[in-house]
């Protein structure tokens, strides 16, 4: 498939076989999770189609009401309010009730809403999945739309990718890809699956189908890889091929661990597509996950890949209006290491391929691989018009004064009109680390000229990157990012609105892109005229695509759908008369999604992609729905996943740590063990409490969880001064300041007394303090001859500030201090008298200053 | 004590003059020119004067800055004996060696006082010994020899200091230094001369001592007293010739 937003196919089609088959009676549970961060909507909402060659054109869709759709369509909800009860659908089918946090869906009481006549070919059906905050009741609500068939192009029906306030994008598209052939024992014509054609992120799936009229336990035992359609072969083939086959992806874990142990290592973009990364939207938002795995592997190889020119052809990018043919490198020049490259150039002409590209008339740069910061700030994009050889009227998309370009921007796509194919414009870029030219990128890097194909209107914008600020969490996009998450560069963008003007990107270079890059077959370095095997229709080339391992970069999770068999056949079949994309009525066909950004990440759509700015993002899921059919245990238990898969993937409750993770307890934990899923015992191990989170209702992640152990904590010390409280020091105390396990502050002096306090966390503070021995002029005699002289000292307050001494005389005698020998030294002359010595110590930030009482030393 | 003080003189030496009276043959000198060639000994009598700067620092000396920058003279008869050989050229150039020992008793004392009486510092020098190994020269006028002479001298010298709580401190020591001098020299007879010489001994710095404690437990460690010394010697000389 390759309708991008909302084309997450999963394995539910077990569950569609279930509902298909009449008088399958077997027990099924439906979970219904809302994972979509809004818990306003109160209803969730179906509506299917067949496009199956048996009748073809297929029928209109069915409106909402009435309730019995025509047969033989596909079913049309009617969805009822909800209703209290349990969570689940409870019951056989038909007939479901399901109540609860989750809104609610009654299917109807006829099984028939798949029901086909004989002639009708029910290959490619699907069902839709969105949720609703009115009901389902309004026929606005439908997001189908029959496109009768006209001489230009075959009927198809289109779904509408419109979110309102009411209703969420489509989350789950169910297909059905092909109609069995008569049999003896199943009804006829039967649906099976082909699954060769299922699109589903949740493998391995323990999941058989059985082709009779009953209804086999999911998971069951019949589940082999013998099985004519058992995904547990895949899953083999899958294990053998991340540990054996491509060793740059051997041995690398999933971060999802929602799958059965002994299934190996999974590189699924479900991984890389369903974490959260904070954003700075009102609500989470889901982001690709720059830490996982396959995004580190994708950024380091597509970095490599980057550091050569691309060229793109026109011929083969369908839907393109391109013009032009690979071009002599114009490849950014500088570091090639920093700076990767990925430039198209094109010619004027639209018919004539020319040998090279000597007039470069249209460039695109791509900053995959490099940090690209544009105004940090707000996070918006930036838009521009070229003046000459400068880039002006740069400016955000909010309201900002015109900005120039800074440190760290790139431009990556360049569309609008030009003033003239005669008119030669130049684009600066600069590298995050600077615009110096030291790096050789800065003022000329790239020549554009006018390209009338390219000409859609005015002004004259570029579009740029939007903004990583590793800081604030803002949006930030790696290569891996732009590659799986449908970000940046590879975002396909149409007919945006930014400040009023309408901005036409086109999407198809991110898709043409993306699709080289996934196949393998973009790294393929043109040398000289470009023609042969680096340009678009060598990209569209199916035969060239996936190229061995070790001489290509290429998507290996996709690698593997496409190249692996089981037995003879591929896995990924193209089926008869395969359904086309529903957003595009001449695009690609449908259920081939495997891996590809704009395959399986849906969050650019309506309008709140990161390239558009200018519409409200409603709270819209950006990762597909789930439906899950590998219970634990083994049963008929199957989850309906609406919203992000990272916090319910693939259903029931995943093992989540509780609060007592990473706690230091003196006894085992009791409490708090597992915030989701079921708590084993609680062991010890290399002196930690150990204890697991079990995923329950269906869920396999089972996470391991730890506590410190921690010995018995002391009692509670008591609070209060020590001994030296109430005491008189000299000098600050050091020591029995507090009770024991107190916390002492720092003494300070205050007036005549020292303070400090002591602090049991917890329990709070007291006052201490002690008085202030004071201080006292020493002299060995107070009695000196006239002449004579002694050295002064004090006592008391030792240990702070600088000491200074005074005096003054009386009667006769003349005194004098003086430093000898760097001590304060009384001298005397004159006649018989005395002198009158104070010292004084000087304060500091924590002492008030202090001066002794007189000290008479006598003269004779 | 006068160097012409006979009173001290007869009384303190009789014996030696009367000694050497009765020992000594006697002879009148002749008419041939007088030979001054041969080996002597003699008495000496005379005075000298003694000289010494003094410096001393102590934070506790009652001066106001703490040092005493004092000269300190004095006096005394200077008995000694001596004895030496001379030979004489056929030109009547006289050459020798002579040494000697006197025996001064020479002192000198300054005491500083504070304004109260309560306080002294006394310093004080002292000579009780003084010798000398010179050579002579000459040139004989018959019976006269006038004649300069240098050598190395010595001297025994002492410095003190004392004050009124009782602190005290000496330093005594040998100190060779250097001797220039003059004289004239007359041969009464054929075994018989008699001589006036005029002596200047220099010591430089010789007397060192640390002074660290003065009152009441206050030391200045670096605290000391220096005393430069010199003499002036005049005296007369009788030799007996061998």
């Amino acid at each position: 498939m390759r309708n991008k937003a909302y084309e997450l196919l999963l394995s539910g089609l077990v569950g569609f076989s279930l509902l298909y088959v009449p008088g399958a009676e077997g027990s099924l549970s439906f979970t219904v999770v809302n994972n979509t961060g809004d818990p306003g909507y109160t209803a969730v909402c179906m509506q299917g189609y067949a496009a199956g060659s048996g009748n073809s054109p297929p029928p209109p869709a069915p409106p909402i009401t009435p309730t019995t759709p025509p047969s033989p369509y596909l079913f049309v909800t009617p969805m009822t309010p909800p209703v209290s009860g349990n969570a689940q659908f409870n019951t056989t089918v038909p007939g479901y009730t399901v109540a609860g946090p989750m809104p609610t869906f009654i299917v109807p009481t006829t099984l028939n809403i798949l029901t086909s006549s004989n002639s009708q070919d029910v290959s490619g059906g699907r069902l839709y999945f969105w949720l609703s905050k009115t009901g389902c009741t309004n026929a606005s609500e439908s997001l189908l739309t029959y496109n009768p068939a006209t001489s230009n192009s075959p009927a198809y029906v289109s779904v509408s990718n419109d979110v309102t306030d009411s209703i969420s994008s489509p989350f789950v598209i169910v297909e059905l890809t092909d109609l069995q052939a008569n049999g003896s024992t199943v009804p006829n014509p039967k649906v099976t699956i082909d699954l060769t054609q299922i699109d589903s992120f949740t493998i391995p799936v323990n999941l058989s189908v059985n082709q009779g009229n009953s209804v086999p336990p999911i998971g069951g035992s019949n589940a082999s890889a013998t099985s004519p359609q058992s995904l547990q072969g895949i899953d083999n083939q899958w294990n053998t091929f991340t540990t054996t086959s491509a060793s740059a992806y051997a041995g690398l874990s999933t971060t999802n661990t929602n799958y059965p142990t002994g299934y190996g290592p999974i590189l699924s973009p479900a991984d890389f597509l369903g974490l959260t990364i904070p954003g700075t939207r009102a609500t989470p938002v889901i982001r690709p996950n720059a830490a996982d795995h396959l995004n580190f592997v994708y950024d380091t190889t597509l970095n490599t890949l980057f550091k050569s020119t691309i060229h793109i052809n026109k011929t083969g990018l369908p839907g393109a209006a391109y013009v032009g043919v690979p071009t002599a490198n114009i490849a950014i020049k500088g570091a090639p290491s920093l700076l990767s490259g990925l430039a198209f150039c094109f010619n004027t002409s639209n018919t004539t391929a020319p040998t090279a590209c000597t007039n470069p008339q249209f460039a695109v740069l791509n900053p995959v691989g490099l940090t690209v910061t544009t105004n940090p700030s707000t996070g918006h994009m930036l838009m521009g018009t070229v003046d000459g050889t400068n880039l002006t009227e740069v400016m955000f998309t909010e309201t900002l004064p015109a900005h120039t370009l800074e440190i760290g921007e790139f431009m990556i796509g360049v569309v609008g009109n030009w003033s003239g194919p005669s008119n030669n414009y130049y684009i600066t870029a600069c590298l995050p680390n600077g615009c110096s030219s030291a790096l050789g990128i800065n003022g000329i890097m790239v020549s554009m000229a006018h390209d009338t194909a390219l000409q859609i209107g005015t002004p004259y914008q570029f579009i740029f990157s939007r903004i990583p600020n590793a800081t604030t969490g803002a949006e930030y996009h790696t290569s891996g990012d732009q590659v799986f998450g449908n970000w940046g560069v590879f975002t396909a963008l149409n007919n945006a609105t930014i400040n009023g003007a309408t901005v036409t990107g086109n999407a198809d270079i991110g898709n043409v892109l993306s699709s080289a890059l996934n196949r393998g077959v973009a790294g393929t370095v043109c040398t000289s005229n470009c023609i042969a095997d680096s340009d678009s229709s060598f990209w569209n080339t199916e035969t060239n695509w996936y190229p061995a391992p070790s001489t290509t970069v290429s998507n290996e999770y996709a690698r593997f759908f496409h190249t692996e068999l089981i037995g003879s056949t591929n896995i990924f079949t193209l089926p008869s008369g395969p359904v086309k994309s529903a957003g595009q009525p001449t695009g690609t066909f449908m259920a081939m999604a495997y891996g590809f950004p704009y395959d399986e990440n849906p969050m650019d759509n309506n309008g709140c992609g990161p390239t558009v700015v200018a519409r409200p993002c409603p709270p819209a899921p950006n990762v597909p729905a789930e439906m899950n059919f590998n219970p634990t245990p083994p049963g008929n238990v199957l989850t309906l996943t609406f919203g992000p898969l990272a916090t319910a993937s693939p259903g029931g409750n995943p093992g989540v740590c509780g609060t007592a993770n990473n706690q230091n307890y003196t006894t085992p934990p009791s409490s708090g063990l597992c915030s989701s899923g079921a708590a084993t015992t609680v062991t010890t191990s290399e002196n930690r409490w150990v204890w697991q989170c079990l995923g329950t209702n269906g869920s396999h992640t089972n996470v391991n969880c730890s506590a410190g152990k921690s010995p018995t904590p002391p009692p509670t010390p008591t609070l209060g001064c020590g001994t030296a409280n109430s005491g008189t020091y000299s000098s600050a105390p050091t020591q029995n300041l507090c009770l024991p396990d107190n916390v002492a502050s720092l003494v300070h002096k205050v007036g005549v007394f020292w303070k400090w306090s002591c602090t049991v966390a917890g329990v709070g503070t007291d006052p201490c303090q002690a008085s202030l021995a004071s201080i006292n002029v020493v002299v060995k005699t107070p009695y000196l001859k006239v002449g004579r002289g002694e050295f002064l000292s004090f006592s008391g307050d030792a240990g702070r500030g600088v000491v200074t001494y005074s005096v003054t005389s009386g009667g006769s005698a003349i005194c004098s201090i003086t430093t000898q020998l760097n001590q304060q030294f009384l001298k005397t002359k004159g006649g018989a008298g005395y002198c009158n010595v104070t010292a004084r110590i000087a304060g500091d930030a924590n002492n008030d200053p202090t001066i002794s009482p007189i000290k008479t030393i006598y003269v004779h | 004590m006068s160097f012409l003080d006979n009173r001290v003189y007869m009384n303190k030496y009789p014996s030696i003059l009367m000694a050497f009276a009765l020992s000594s043959p006697l002879c009148i000198a002749n008419a041939d020119t007088y030979n001054w060639t041969g080996a002597y000994g003699g008495v000496n009598l005379g005075a000298v004067w003694t000289g010494s700067q003094l410096t001393a620092n102590n934070i506790n000396f009652l001066t106001d800055s703490g040092t005493y920058s004092q000269a300190m003279n004095s006096a005394s008869v200077n008995p000694g004996l001596q004895l030496g050989y001379l030979y004489q050229f056929n030109n009547g150039g006289v050459v020798g060696m002579e040494g000697d020992f006197t025996y001064p008793d020479a002192s000198s004392t300054y005491t500083n006082v504070n304004s109260t009486g309560s306080a002294f510092d006394q310093f004080k020098t002292q000579y009780n010994l003084q010798g000398s190994l010179r050579l002579r020269g000459g040139y004989a006028f018959d019976r006269f020899l006038p004649y300069v002479t240098a050598g190395v001298s010595f001297a025994g010298m002492k410095l003190s200091y004392n004050n009124d709580v009782g602190d005290s401190y000496s330093k005594s020591t040998t100190q060779t230094g250097w001797v220039l001098g003059a004289g004239l020299e007359y041969g009464f007879l054929k075994n018989l001369s008699g001589r006036v010489e005029y002596l200047y001994s220099g010591y430089g710095n010789a007397l060192n001592m640390s002074v660290p404690t003065t009152v009441d437990d206050v030391s200045d460690p670096l605290a000391s007293t220096h005393a430069t010394m010199y003499t002036n010697v005049l005296r007369a000389a009788v030799n007996y010739r061998f």
